[in-house]
């Protein structure tokens, strides 16, 4: 996708041609063609169509429930605000969540400048930072004999997922919870296919290592194999 | 492929494969690779496993909140200009600013954040407080099962030092939490992220558990706010609480603290007082101790063979090794074979993958024949639905062996292997049984004693 914008990926007039066809086989399409036509019932419509999987995705850029609401609401308003410019040359959910990427970007640009003025402390996490030390610390896997209830697991998977680095955690999120293809998730982290194979591979191995422990129920943590907490993407 | 003859990583193609994303040539090539290679295979498994574990995530449930104060953000920022409406900038209305007001003050990340949010937007933030004993001390409270053994635990002497010496220690048990609601807020904000995290599970176990359940919990954790010296019961709660967590690790929490003076002389005071409380409980049914827990055992059996994987955790407390053996020993003979299956499968299959203490010791007080019939139910278990290998399996039990106090006891352990190797290659022949649903165990182990 292409995009005139840094914030606010957009089109070319070329891809006009296509915005029927687009908006046929993508119903989010139409109801955001009636957005640029100030349509507020459609933005009301996609609000709530998309905001539990925004919200999620910021979920993916921030740990705290609170920020990754703001960040979401930014989100749309950012929606709200360029959709005079829209043009439809994509699912619209790839140009959202590129929208989200880029903010969900910004974010963690901005925290981690301001982390340069403060003190280090292991507990002001960072999305990066919770490491399979405390993942080991998590309540359930503490407890071999003892099956693992369903919100026990759902925190330890939690848990893990956030000992990803922040991209594979992204690609993650845009693969197993909205099926996008490579090329979709490529288009919306700005990022080459190969890149996001590499990515989701990664991913996958990482996740599969921290949550050994817990499958095997028993594994001592440092035989784990550490994740590559830096970012781990090649672009 | 574009190029079959450059280097390829596994992993990108495994996952390339999972996801759908390989051209037909590709896809044939990796099935006919994961055809001829086991490890391959196991790997697919492997990182299919991982990401179906996703599933388990909680789901988001769509927020009228959110849709409405996003609406209003719109409209003013159409009214007023958009600069005045970034929502990380400045919240524009009271909702905003009060969910952000509690999120700093608590300082939490994204786990206790659902429960800080929780807490505020129920509006009962101050019950919420106050429920925080509730859900702090959940492990201990569901351990004790009544005020009596809270009561023994908390008059041990130097119970503070294990509470409050060590920093690992601390990330799983929580200090007594102060009774002002003001000072619980700054509790909540010095938590780490561990603890807190520890927080957030408890409180989804209390919000998914029955109400009768919790009541009754409630109930203990008001009882105990009302003692003169409650912060002893709390501290009681938190050792329990973390040893009910470690017990099937052989408290390693404990063992960790080797810094505390005097720990295991706490330790085994815990164990004697809960142990006698165990005991003291039975013998108010009949004086005849073994008898009791004969009959208690194979009553308990008798009445639901799904509690079978608990009789074990009971065994832990007995006084008398002798017993304890026989009455496993009875077990074992008289059981049905649903009933063996289920003591092998779910509880020593369970304790055995991480060679807990307990673990070891039941298998090391059976006879060499029971012990033959357990190892075969494991590794069939382990293999099947475990992520072990056979080889991984053997070092598993190999390690039981290293580590043996009488290692006389193992003396047929090769036997016994070649054994349950035999057993189970035969039942793999067999289809896959659903775990879920699995049939009583039709394939009577053979109760042959191995030759040594």
């Amino acid at each position: 996708m292409t995009s005139s914008s840094p914030d606010v990926p957009n089109s070319s007039n070329a891809a006009a041609r296509i915005a029927a066809e687009n908006a046929h086989l993508d119903p989010d399409v139409g109801l955001m063609l009636r957005v640029k036509e100030d349509d507020s019932l459609a933005y009301k419509q996609l609000l709530e169509r998309y905001q539990t999987r925004v919200i999620r995705l910021m979920l993916s850029w921030v740990n705290s429930r609170e920020h990754a609401e703001d960040l979401a609401q930014e989100v749309f308003l950012r929606v709200y605000r360029s959709r005079k410019s829209y043009e439809p040359t994509a699912k619209f959910s790839t140009w959202l969540f590129r929208i989200a990427n880029n903010l969900g970007n910004n974010a963690v640009r901005d925290r981690s400048r301001r982390k340069e003025y403060q003190i280090s402390n292991s507990e002001g996490m960072s999305t990066t930072s919770m490491r399979i030390e405390n993942i080991a610390k998590a309540p359930s896997g503490l407890m071999p004999t003892r099956k693992l209830d369903n919100t026990e697991r759902a925190a330890m998977v939690q848990q893990a997922v956030q000992a990803l680095g922040e991209r594979q955690r992204i690609a993650m999120t845009l693969s197993k919870f909205e099926g996008l293809s490579y090329q979709e998730i490529a288009e919306s982290m700005d990022l080459s296919a190969k890149a996001v194979k590499s990515l989701l591979s990664r991913a996958r191995v990482n996740l599969r290592a921290l949550l050994q422990p817990y499958l095997d129920q028993g594994l001592p943590p440092s035989s784990v194999p550490k994740t590559e907490s830096a970012e781990d993407d090649e672009t | 492929m574009s190029d079959p003859n450059a280097p390829i990583d596994d992993d990108e193609l495994l996952t390339s494969y999972l996801d759908g994303e390989l051209g037909e040539e590709e896809r044939r090539f990796v099935q006919h690779r994961l055809m001829d290679d086991a490890a391959l295979r196991q790997k697919l498994s492997d990182l299919q496993q991982a990401w179906d574990l996703l599933d388990d995530l909680p789901e988001s449930t769509s927020n009228q909140e959110f849709t409405k104060s996003t609406l209003e953000l719109v409209t003013l920022g159409v009214e007023k200009g958009w600069e005045a409406v970034t929502p990380n900038r400045k919240p524009p209305n009271p909702w905003l600013r009060g969910i952000r007001l509690i999120g700093i003050l608590l300082s939490c990340g994204f786990a206790v954040g659902l429960l800080s949010g929780a807490i505020v937007r129920t509006q009962n933030r101050r019950d919420e407080l106050r429920r925080l004993d509730l859900v702090a001390y959940l492990p201990g409270l569901k351990a004790v099962e009544s005020m009596e053994v809270i009561r023994a635990i908390a008059s041990l002497p130097d119970l503070e030092l294990v509470v409050n010496k060590n920093e690992i220690f601390e990330d799983r048990v929580f200090p007594v939490i102060p009774t002002d609601l003001n000072a619980r807020v700054a509790w909540v904000e010095g938590l780490n992220q561990s603890q807190k995290s520890l927080l957030y599970s408890h409180d989804m176990q209390l919000r998914s558990m029955r109400p009768e359940d919790h009541d009754q919990l409630q109930k203990l954790s008001q009882e105990i706010a009302k003692e003169p010296e409650s912060h002893k019961f709390n501290l009681a709660l938190g050792v329990v609480g973390a040893l009910y967590d470690e017990r099937a690790n052989d408290l390693i929490l404990l063992k960790t603290n080797t810094d505390v003076p005097r720990i295991d002389r706490i330790r085994q005071a815990f164990y004697r007082k809960l142990g006698e409380w165990y005991f003291q409980n039975l013998e108010k049914r009949d004086r005849e101790e073994s008898e009791v827990i004969r009959s208690w055992y194979m009553g308990l059996f008798q009445r639901d063979p799904t509690l079978a994987p608990y009789i074990g955790e009971l065994l832990r407390y007995s006084r008398n090794d002798s017993m304890r053996r026989a009455c496993l020993r009875e077990l074992l003979h008289n059981a049905s074979g649903e009933v063996r299956h289920l003591i092998s499968g779910e509880y020593v299959n369970n304790a055995g993958k991480s060679c807990s203490e307990l673990a070891q010791r039941i298998l090391f007080n059976l006879d060499p024949s029971d012990r033959a019939i357990l190892l075969a139910d494991c590794i069939d278990e382990l293999v099947f639905f475990g992520d072990l290998s056979l080889d991984e399996v053997y070092q598993v039990y190999s390690k039981w062996d290293r580590e043996a106090r009488d290692a006389s006891d193992l003396g047929s352990y090769e036997d016994i292997k070649a054994r349950v190797r035999s057993e189970t290659r035969r039942s793999r022949i067999g289809p896959r049984p659903d775990r879920g649903n699995r049939e009583p165990n039709k394939q009577e182990p053979n109760k042959q004693e191995p030759s040594k």
